[in-house]
């Protein structure tokens, strides 16, 4: 009965408080057990404490007993319990050495004068001043030990990730709870405490260690609880994270950083299948790589401490890639809750999901990649100058830099029209017609040439290959287009060449057969009839023999003349020349028949850069085909231009023909009027050559009203 | 052959000296002409019996001068020689087409243009 008496509510309560207490100790012990570490030894000694003191207040709650030796323990337990868990704090933010010694002596200290003080043992106690004195010094110490570590805890979880918040903020409340408990304890040890704020205060000390509890070893669903808020953003980004990112080591990046959100962990990386390093983040990824590395090629996802020499707990899980199986790890930090089977089966599930989202964007990577080859090799086309062009089904879809240059059109340009209308008039049916085949399946010239017109309307010649490729039903033609407009009017030059070389031999073929027919036939007549021929007509024949013969040395002159121009073998002299005398010397080889008007307006001193045999040779040749073909009044006439001298040679005659004038200085140029007249048709073609031998040009102009006159432009002589 | 006329024309002096003194000496009565208009001037006056006739003449081709006259009934093509520095097939043809009574390219040997004559005389 006497036992019974004692059982209030507040004892009921109290008593529960105290199994607690126990009961946290035995979990946290077996943590120890699991996990060896300075934190949990730290935590064992503290809750060991505790629960002392509570089973001592229990004992003499139940038995009444009173004795000095247990309140002694009572007040040295919650001092060691004290300094237990400012040890535990070291753990995670570690003290100096002087400080936790400094603290170790306090403790001591208080603990001594507490004990020296002697507390009276009765139920509702009466201190004397040094008493309360020595409960002040414990409560200050306490409070100052374990407040000072609750606002660490607390701040501390203002810049760690939200699951590892969580626990440090449960730690800090705990101990926060304990320093309230512990007051209110002192404050209702007195005589007037009622009886509800008793009860209330034994309550709360039931509230801190389930705080404890849930800081200390977070069970398995505080940890998901504690996850919870991090799941849902981690939800979504992950969503985000592998349906939108592009590239792969980006996405390795962000999503090892949420791996180690997600567990509370403080590093983490991801190693692809052939073991290179992918992503990291967070802190002691350096150790982890070296612990995690090498693994063999077929494993199972892992818990495990990272070294003898570290308590740091890592996770290890494979993650299956199409070209085998890479790693993510994570690894703990002493702020982390707790590595056990949830978090791995939690960081497996989230592993598949970046598996496949790895192996995605390697694909998207790997597609990017090709295009970008294809871009490259489509680009060697286009430097090249090979314009390249892909139709599907009549429609352009593709069009290289060096077909927008052929071509001179903007893509959009080339997109809004029909490219067969960029093909001449005269081609485009029969380009038409080879669509309408290949379309048709049948077989078509892959390579032809024809000519198009630019946007600037100039015609270029061009080659084009075409090939048409059926892909997946869908007609795609590529054609490769060369401007060969360049070689094409090579070709045409070099035909042109051809042609005027076989042309000039049948002219001088042509000029040579008069002069021989005369020859050979008068020759022949004169050996074998000359007794019938009169004396005359002998005369007469030699006269006509020898003008040919002459006629056909001035012919082969000229040719060897020409012949040696030709080919650069013509060598000139080139020397200041005076111009009046050059003409001077001109008359006299080609002295101005009867009848002609000659006037000659040269200025005494004018020098010209020439060689002047050669020189003369011109000058002959423009007064001869003056006297022969032109007027009766002839002029040669030097006017100065800047360092050029100008010498025309003008007549009052018909002037020459229009239809001669573009090929005057052409060899066997010679008007039909003037056939008659001796001459080997080489005369200009000659002068036009040597002059420019001599680093000038001739031309002609008409002279109005009727006349012909004959320009040379010579580099001035310095004077 | 003896007095029968014959119009020579070509452009080239010393040709004309020549055949006339050729074709003298082997007794034709022999004109010339040294242009296309002499040569439709001198034929449509007085039609000799055979014509030599140069392809290359300064005033026009010795085919208009052919066709001209040919066309006005005036001449007869088979009474002419062409006489040609061009010894294109061409020319030789284009001959044949007109129906000329020989063609003979140049250089000639003065028994080539009296044989051409005499083929003519004897055929006609």
């Amino acid at each position: 009965m006497r036992i019974f008496r004692f059982v209030t509510p507040v004892h009921v309560v109290a008593f529960i408080g105290s199994v607690s207490f126990l009961a946290l100790f035995i979990v946290i012990v077996r943590d120890a057990a699991l996990i060896r570490d300075r934190a949990r030894a730290s935590l064992v000694f503290a809750t060991a404490c505790l629960s002392v003191v509570t089973i001592i207040a229990r004992v003499q709650d139940i038995t009444g007993a009173r004795s000095v030796v247990l309140s002694d323990l009572i007040i040295a337990g919650f001092l060691a319990s004290g300094y237990g868990l400012v040890l535990f704090r070291d753990a995670f933010i570690p003290l100096t050495r002087r400080v936790r010694v400094a603290v170790l002596l306090v403790v001591a200290g208080t603990a001594a004068f507490d004990i020296a003080v002697r507390f009276p043992t009765s139920p509702i106690p009466h201190f004397t001043r040094l008493q309360m004195a020595a409960i002040a010094s414990f409560g200050v110490v306490y409070s100052l030990m374990i407040g000072e570590s609750t606002i660490r805890f607390w701040r501390a979880g203002r810049t760690v990730p939200v699951v590892q918040r969580a626990r440090l903020r449960s730690i800090s409340a705990g101990y926060a709870g304990i320093i309230a408990v512990l007051g209110a304890t002192i404050a209702v040890t007195k005589p007037n405490a009622h009886p509800v704020v008793v009860l209330l205060t034994q309550f709360g000390s039931v509230a801190v260690v389930v705080l404890l509890y849930v800081g200390f070893a977070p069970p398995r669903w505080i940890r998901r609880v504690w996850r919870e808020p991090e799941e849902e953003a981690f939800r979504k980004a992950v969503e985000q994270l592998l349906l939108f990112t592009p590239k792969r080591a980006d996405l390795a990046e962000r999503a090892v950083e949420w791996a180690v959100r997600l567990v509370g962990a403080n590093g983490g990386l991801i190693l692809d299948a052939d073991g290179s390093f992918l992503a990291e983040a967070g802190a002691g990824c350096d150790e982890l790589h070296e612990r995690v590395s090498n693994r063999g090629p077929s494993w199972e996802p892992a818990v495990f401490t990272l070294s003898p020499d570290n308590p740091a707990r890592a996770i290890v899980i494979p993650l299956h890639l199409k070209s085998g199986a890479g790693t993510l790890a994570v690894r703990s930090g002493p702020f982390t809750p707790l590595f056990g089977s949830d978090e791995l089966t939690r960081l497996a599930q989230y592993a598949a999901g970046i598996a496949a989202a790895l192996d995605r964007v390697g694909l998207v990577e790997e597609v990017a990649r090709r295009n970008d080859q294809y871009e490259a090799l489509l680009g060697g086309i286009s430097d090249l100058g090979e314009g390249f062009i892909v139709l599907e089904e009549s429609d352009l879809v593709y069009a290289n830099d060096a077909y927008l240059r052929i071509s001179g059109f903007s893509l959009e340009e080339l997109q809004s029209i029909s490219l067969v209308d960029l093909t001449v008039p005269e081609d485009r049916d029969a380009i038409v017609e080879i669509g309408r085949r290949r379309r048709a399946g049948e077989t078509v010239p892959e390579h032809y040439e024809t000519a198009m017109i630019r946007k600037d309307g100039r015609r270029i010649d061009v080659e084009v290959s075409v090939k048409a490729i059926d892909t997946e039903g869908a007609l795609q033609v590529i054609s490769l287009i060369r401007d060969v407009t360049a070689r094409k009017a090579a070709e045409r030059e070099l035909k042109r060449l051809d042609e005027a070389r076989r042309a000039f031999i049948a002219n001088a073929a042509h000029e040579l057969r008069t002069p021989l027919t005369v020859v050979s036939g008068i020759a022949g007549m004169l050996s074998e009839r000359r007794d019938a021929l009169r004396p005359s007509q002998v005369a007469d024949s030699f006269e006509a023999l020898e003008r040919q013969v002459e006629r056909i040395r001035v012919l082969i002159d000229n040719l060897l003349d020409l012949s040696q121009i030709e080919q650069g073998r013509l060598a000139v002299n080139l020397q200041p020349v005076g111009l009046r005398s050059a003409t001077e010397r001109a008359m006299e080889g080609a002295p101005p028949p009867a009848g002609v008007r000659f006037r000659v307006l040269v200025d005494d001193g004018v020098a010209v850069v020439a060689d002047p045999n050669r020189l003369d040779q011109v000058l002959v040749n423009f007064l001869t085909n003056a006297y022969r073909y032109g007027g009766p009044a002839v002029s040669l006439e030097a006017t100065d231009a800047g360092d050029a001298v100008l010498v025309t040679i003008t007549d009052d005659g018909p002037g020459v023909p229009a239809d001669l004038v573009p090929h005057l200085f052409d060899p066997f140029t010679r008007g039909a009027e003037v056939r008659r007249v001796q001459g080997s048709g080489l005369g200009l073609a000659i002068v036009r050559r040597l002059v420019e031998a001599f680093g000038g040009d001739v031309w002609y102009e008409p002279v109005k009203p009727h006349g012909a006159r004959f320009g040379v432009r010579l580099p001035r002589a310095a004077a | 052959m003896k007095g029968r006329t014959v119009l020579v024309v070509d452009d080239e002096p010393d040709i004309l000296f020549m055949l006339r003194m050729i074709l003298e000496l082997s007794g034709f009565v022999v004109s010339d002409a040294s242009n296309g208009r002499q040569a439709i001037d001198a034929i449509t006056a007085e039609v000799p019996d055979a014509v030599v006739l140069d392809i290359g003449l300064p005033d026009m081709s010795g085919w208009d001068v052919l066709e001209r006259l040919r066309d006005d009934g005036t001449l007869r093509a088979e009474r002419v020689v062409i006489l040609s520095a061009h010894v294109s097939p061409d020319a030789a043809r284009r001959a044949a087409e007109f129906g000329c009574g020989r063609f003979v390219s140049k250089p000639f040997r003065t028994d080539e243009i009296v044989g051409a004559l005499e083929a003519i005389f004897s055929s006609v």
